[in-house]
């Protein structure tokens, strides 16, 4: 897909920003708030591509939680090297994807999402009572820090977060080129349409389950690379860290930016991490401002934030019928 | 041997007979019309062929092959694709991205390549597909409504696409459901011409379920009617034009 040049020099210069940003700042507070975005943004992305066939996955802490567990359970008890146990971080959680898509997927959109509800609560039950592998409500702590060796220089994680931040950056990157390069391309498209009308699909030989299951697979498989990081950077990892809130949480981000695009997941998700900044001293409020936000999106704003733009100029200018780089991929 | 074949084919839906030892060939090049009163089970047949449904009891043969049961995406895959009378494109969608959704599975790219392939490989791959819309977009003239969004456009022209969106999987049979239903003459006539030249370019075969009797008679080499899921007469338009039971269920109709 061809961008116009803004496009692509707008996210060059983020990133470019971004990797400077540790220079800068010390504070192991912001450098670790930054991180936190990056897993979550890592988190989010899955979740619209989800939401781009048609499901919503309110258990995207599951697979994050999976892939923590990998490493923990991996680099504790089996001795593995941090690299090697970091793309099977990835794969636990897609296989048990696999596994759940093959009943969860053939349920229409809103029953999947109460799956997905149903398996959270699941998990979560499961990580605390299945004592002899996942060490229950203790857990695994405290997690070792890797040693990575890169050009003969040693990376330790011990000694400060910023080799986690750039881990993060670096998984956020690649998260996103992975994606606006499918999403951009027919396969998106294809998605769009699971979601709208699958007989007509399936008339064009294309089989709407396996579309599904590709989705599901790779969006659970970076929630494991992303849990793959907070493990050792927490240094600790048990149930109580992987809840359906959490989820809750990511879906919203997702819908607050606008759940027809990449671009509004991630503007969603640093919004609702900026709200998280403000709230924290409110725990007590937070249900009921969230709760106000879906309410107030769903109503007023259900394109997003992102879709705000749009929605700005069709209602000043006439519509003149041609499809926008936005009003083809409206969710609503 | 037909090209295609319903054999004592049967659909029940608890305690309906939708479609009751219906018995269809298709040979390959025909133009087979399936007409009926509504509710005759005219698209539960076409359901069962397409695979959308599964018949009760009876068999579906595709070049001798026993398809019955088999998913709706897999008949697809093998040359028998299907038009829907309603909800016909996506609505949301430019046209060309409609074309090219419907180009996806013939343009043999999986998401594994499409994840590897490399800028070059994917700027040719996407040219190629562009290519084959832009015909089909030609065949039906709608080229020049290529970035409209489908759901914008007329019934007429959404109808039209239909036909070439079926048409990007390379059938080798196809089944138009009500084709010209709310269409005007002249679209009528623009969609005659489109499904004769995909007939003689093409060898494509087509099985039209219609209620306009003035283009089965005209266009249809060979006739089915069916009432009350059950097949009352066949033969050739003028066969069924003088046949007393058909007449008499039509009593009213056109």
């Amino acid at each position: 897909m061809k961008l116009p040049k803004w496009q692509t020099f707008f996210p060059v210069l983020i990133v470019l920003l971004l990797c400077l940003l540790p220079i800068f700042m010390h504070s192991p507070r912001y450098l670790s708030l930054f991180d936190q975005l990056f897993l979550n943004l890592v988190l989010a992305i899955g979740v619209y591509s989800l939401w781009s066939v048609g499901l919503i996955n309110a258990a995207q802490p599951v697979f994050f939680g999976l892939g923590a567990y990998t490493v923990a359970i991996l680099i504790i008890r089996v001795h593995l090297p941090y690299w090697l146990i970091f793309p099977i971080a990835g794969i636990v959680p897609a296989a048990i994807a696999a596994i759940f898509g093959f009943l969860g997927l053939k349920m229409k959109g809103s029953y999947f999402l109460f799956l997905t509800i149903a398996l959270c609560e699941l998990m979560v039950w499961v990580f605390s009572s299945w004592k002899s592998l996942f060490r229950g409500q203790v857990g695994y702590f405290p997690i070792p820090q890797p040693v990575i060796n890169i050009f003969g220089h040693s990376v330790r994680f011990s000694e400060s977060l910023t080799p986690y931040y750039y881990l993060g950056l670096i998984l956020v990157v690649v998260t996103c080129l992975f994606y606006f390069r499918i999403h951009g391309s027919r396969i998106g498209r294809v998605w769009e349409s699971v979601g709208k009308n699958e007989n007509l699909l399936a008339n064009m030989g294309i089989s709407v389950f396996s579309q599904k299951q590709i989705c599901f697979i790779a969006s659970c498989f970076f929630a494991g690379l992303a849990g793959a990081i907070y493990a050792p950077y927490m240094t600790v990892v048990s149930p109580t860290q992987f809840t359906l809130w959490q989820g809750i949480w990511i879906v919203l981000g997702v819908l607050v930016g606008g759940a027809f695009s990449p671009i509004g997941a991630i503007i969603g998700t640093v919004f609702m991490a900026i709200l998280n900044l403000y709230l924290t001293k409110f725990t007590q409020l937070q249900p009921l401002i969230l709760g106000l936000i879906l309410f107030l999106v769903l109503l007023f704003m259900p394109s997003g934030l992102f879709g705000l733009p749009e929605r700005i100029k069709a209602k000043i200018k006439d519509s003149t019928g041609k499809v926008s780089e936005l009003e083809h991929k409206k969710i609503v | 041997m037909a090209l295609l074949e319903t054999k004592k084919l049967t659909k029940r839906f608890s305690g309906l007979n939708a479609v009751t030892a219906l018995d269809l060939s298709v040979n390959k090049g025909q133009i087979l019309g399936l007409i009926g009163p509504n509710g005759s089970g005219k698209t539960t047949t076409f359901n069962l062929i397409s695979g959308v449904l599964h018949p009760t009891s009876g068999k579906i043969l595709f070049k001798g092959k026993d398809i019955t049961n088999y998913q709706p995406h897999t008949i697809a895959r093998m040359g028998i694709i299907r038009t829907f009378q309603l909800a016909t494109v996506f609505q949301d969608l430019s046209v060309v991205d409609n074309l090219q959704v419907a180009l996806h599975y013939k343009s043999g790219v999986g998401f594994l390549q499409m994840l590897l392939e490399t800028p070059e490989m994917a700027r040719r791959q996407n040219s190629l597909v562009l290519e084959k819309a832009t015909k089909l977009l030609d065949i039906a003239g709608l080229n020049n409504l290529a970035s409209q969004k489908a759901g914008n456009l007329s019934a007429g022209h959404q109808k039209l696409m239909s036909v070439i969106m079926a048409l990007a999987g390379e059938p080798e049979i196809l089944l138009l459901d009500e084709p010209m239903s709310g269409l005007n003459a002249e679209e009528i006539q623009t969609l005659i011409r489109l499904v004769k030249s995909i007939r003689e370019e093409r060898g494509t075969s087509i099985i039209m379920v219609e209620h306009n009797m003035k283009v089965v008679m005209e266009q249809c080499e060979y006739i089915v009617v069916i009432n009350f899921g059950q097949k009352i007469a066949e033969g050739t338009p003028s066969q069924i034009a003088n046949d007393k039971r058909v007449i008499e269920a039509y009593l009213g109709s056109e």
